[in-house]
C-alpha cells in the first residue's frame, strides 16, 4: 500500500482549491465577460463592442493571466500528489499541463493585439477602418487557435493524471476510469478538428472538452471535501521519499 | 567548499549574467530605438540599426535561457528546505521563460515588416510600418504578461530563503514583497495603461530585491547549512 505523506496531503488541498477556482476563472472570463462581446462573422460589430466594453475585455484578460498562474500551482500540486506513484510520468503530465497554461499566455496576447488594434493609436490610422476591424477579428479568432492547439496537451496530461490516479487508489476507480476515458477522448477530438476544421459541425465543441473538464472539477472537489485516500488497491510504482518537512 | 555555498555562489553568478544581459534587450534598446507613436521613426531607427536591434532579439533569448538556468541553480540551493515551494518556483520560471521566448518572435516579425519584401508590396509602406510598430507594441505588451511571473516566481523563492536558515530572512521578506510589486504593476498596465509608468517609478524600491539578494548569493554566499533548523521552521509554517 502506498504511504501518503503529509506534503500530498498539503498538496491535494491545493489542487483540490485551485482546480476549482481554474474552472470559477475560466468561466467567468470566458463566458461572462469576452464571448459576450463577440458577434459570429461580424468584425464591425465585434470591434464596436470591444471598443464600447475595454475594461470588460481587460478583466478578462486579467482572469487570463490569473487561469495561467492557477494552472501553474495545481500542475505543481498535482505532481507532489503523483510523483510516489511514477515520477517519470508525473512529470511528463506536469509538463504537458505547463504548454497549456503557456498558450493561454499567447491567447492573451492575441486580445491585446485586437485592442491595440482597435484603440486609437496613430501609427494605425493608415488603414481603412474596415481593416482594422478584420485585422483585430483576426487576433480573436486566433485567441480561438491558441486554445485548441493547447488543447490535446491539456487532455494529455489529464489523461496521464488520471491514469496515475487509477493506478494510486487515491480517488474511486470508477471515477479515474472516467477521466482516463474523457480525457483521451479530447485529445482525439482536438486532434481531429485541427485537421478537419468541420469536424464541429458533426460533434458539437463543447463535446470535446466538457466530459475532461466535468472529471477535473469532480476530483477537484474529491480532494477537496474527502481527500486522499485507498480508494483501492494502490498499486504504487515508487515509493516516496519522505520529504525534510514531512511528518512521519 | 561546502555544496551548499558552492552552489549558492553559483546562483549567484548565474543571476549576475541576468543582471548585465536582461537591461540591454529590455531598456537600453527600446528606448534607443522605439519611437513612441512614431511608426515610421522607429521603424527608421530600427533599419538604420539592424544589427542592435538584431543583438537584442539575440539576447532577448539568451537571457530566458539564463533565466532557466538561474531556477535550476536555485531549485539546487533551496530545494533541501521544502521541495515543492523550489518546484512550484521552477515552474514559474519555465513559464516565464516560454512566454518570453514565443514574444521575442514578436520583434523578429516587426524587423521582417519594417525590411519589406516582395510579399509586402501588396501594403504600402505606411501600412507596412503601422503593422510592424504594431508588433514592436505587442511585444511590450508580452513583457507586461510575463511581469506576472517576474513576480509570481519570487515568493516561493523569498519563502524558501526565508526559511532556509542559510540566507537572511529579511531578504526572503523583501522577495515576497516583490512578488505583489510585480503583479501590480502587471494588472496596472493591462488595466490602467496610462498609470504604468508612474506605478513603475513608484515600485524601484520593492523591485531591488532581485538585486540585492543577487549581490548576496555573489559577495557572502551561504552560511553553514542548518538543515534541521531549516526543517524545523517549515514545519511550523
Amino acid at each position: 500500500m502506498n504511504v501518503i505523506d503529509n506534503s500530498q496531503r498539503v498538496a491535494a488541498k491545493v489542487a483540490g482549491v485551485t482546480g476549482v477556482l481554474a474552472v470559477a476563472i475560466v468561466v467567468f472570463g470566458n463566458y461572462v465577460l469576452l464571448s459576450p462581446l463577440i458577434v459570429p462573422r461580424d468584425s464591425a460589430e465585434t470591434a464596436r463592442n470591444i471598443m464600447a466594453h475595454q475594461t470588460q475585455v481587460r478583466l478578462a484578460l486579467i482572469c487570463f493571466l490569473l487561469y495561467s498562474a492557477n494552472v501553474v500551482v495545481l500542475l505543481s500540486a498535482l505532481y507532489v500528489i503523483l510523483r510516489p506513484v511514477g515520477p517519470m510520468l508525473a512529470l511528463i503530465g506536469a509538463l504537458f499541463r505547463l504548454v497549456f497554461a503557456i498558450l493561454w499566455l499567447l491567447a492573451t496576447l492575441n486580445l491585446l493585439g485586437a485592442l491595440r488594434l482597435l484603440g486609437t493609436t496613430p501609427y494605425l490610422q493608415v488603414y481603412q477602418s474596415d481593416q482594422v476591424q478584420a485585422l483585430a477579428r483576426l487576433q480573436v479568432a486566433a485567441n480561438f487557435d491558441d486554445y485548441y492547439v493547447g488543447l490535446p496537451f491539456f487532455g494529455l496530461a489529464a489523461t496521464i493524471c488520471a491514469y496515475m490516479w487509477f493506478k494510486s487508489g487515491y480517488i474511486a476507480k470508477t471515477l479515474a476510469a472516467f477521466g482516463v476515458i474523457s480525457s483521451a477522448w479530447c485529445v482525439i477530438s482536438a486532434l481531429v478538428f485541427l485537421i478537419f476544421p468541420n469536424f464541429n459541425q458533426i460533434v458539437n465543441d463543447y463535446w470535446f472538452d466538457s466530459p475532461m473538464a466535468i472529471f477535473e472539477l469532480l476530483v477537484s472537489f474529491w480532494l477537496l471535501f474527502k481527500g486522499l485516500g485507498p480508494f483501492g488497491v494502490a498499486t504504487a510504482l515508487h515509493r516516496p521519499e519522505q520529504t525534510l518537512y514531512s511528518k512521519p | 567548499m561546502h555544496s551548499t555555498a558552492k552552489a549558492a555562489r553559483i546562483a549567484g553568478i548565474v543571476y549576475l549574467s541576468m543582471v548585465i544581459t536582461a537591461p540591454f534587450s529590455l531598456m537600453y534598446v527600446p528606448a534607443k530605438l522605439i519611437v513612441r507613436g512614431d511608426a515610421t521613426a522607429t521603424g527608421t531607427n530600427i533599419l538604420a540599426h539592424e544589427m542592435l536591434f538584431r543583438v537584442s532579439i539575440i539576447g532577448d533569448l539568451v537571457g530566458h535561457v539564463i533565466f532557466i538556468c538561474l531556477g535550476i541553480a536555485l531549485y539546487r540551493l533551496l530545494s533541501n528546505v521544502n521541495r515543492t515551494w523550489a518546484l512550484l518556483m521552477v515552474s514559474f520560471v519555465l513559464v516565464s521563460a516560454a512566454v518570453g521566448f514565443l514574444n521575442t518572435l514578436n520583434n523578429i516579425a516587426a524587423l521582417v515588416l519594417f525590411r519589406g519584401g516582395e510579399f509586402l508590396t501588396v501594403l504600402d509602406p505606411a501600412q507596412r510600418y503601422a503593422l510592424g510598430m504594431l508588433f514592436v507594441r505587442l511585444h511590450s505588451q508580452g513583457n507586461f504578461i510575463n511581469e506576472i511571473f517576474w513576480g509570481l516566481w519570487l515568493f516561493p523563492f523569498g519563502l524558501l530563503v526565508f526559511y532556509s536558515g542559510f540566507l537572511p530572512r529579511f531578504l526572503g521578506a523583501w522577495l515576497m514583497i516583490s512578488c505583489f510589486g510585480w503583479i501590480a504593476l502587471s494588472i496596472t498596465a493591462l488595466l490602467f495603461p496610462s498609470y504604468y509608468e508612474t506605478a513603475f517609478r513608484v515600485a524601484q524600491p520593492v523591485l531591488f530585491s532581485e538585486l540585492a539578494i543577487m549581490l548576496w548569493l555573489l559577495i557572502r554566499g551561504a552560511k553553514v547549512p542548518s538543515v534541521e533548523f531549516a526543517t524545523v521552521e517549515m514545519k511550523t509554517v
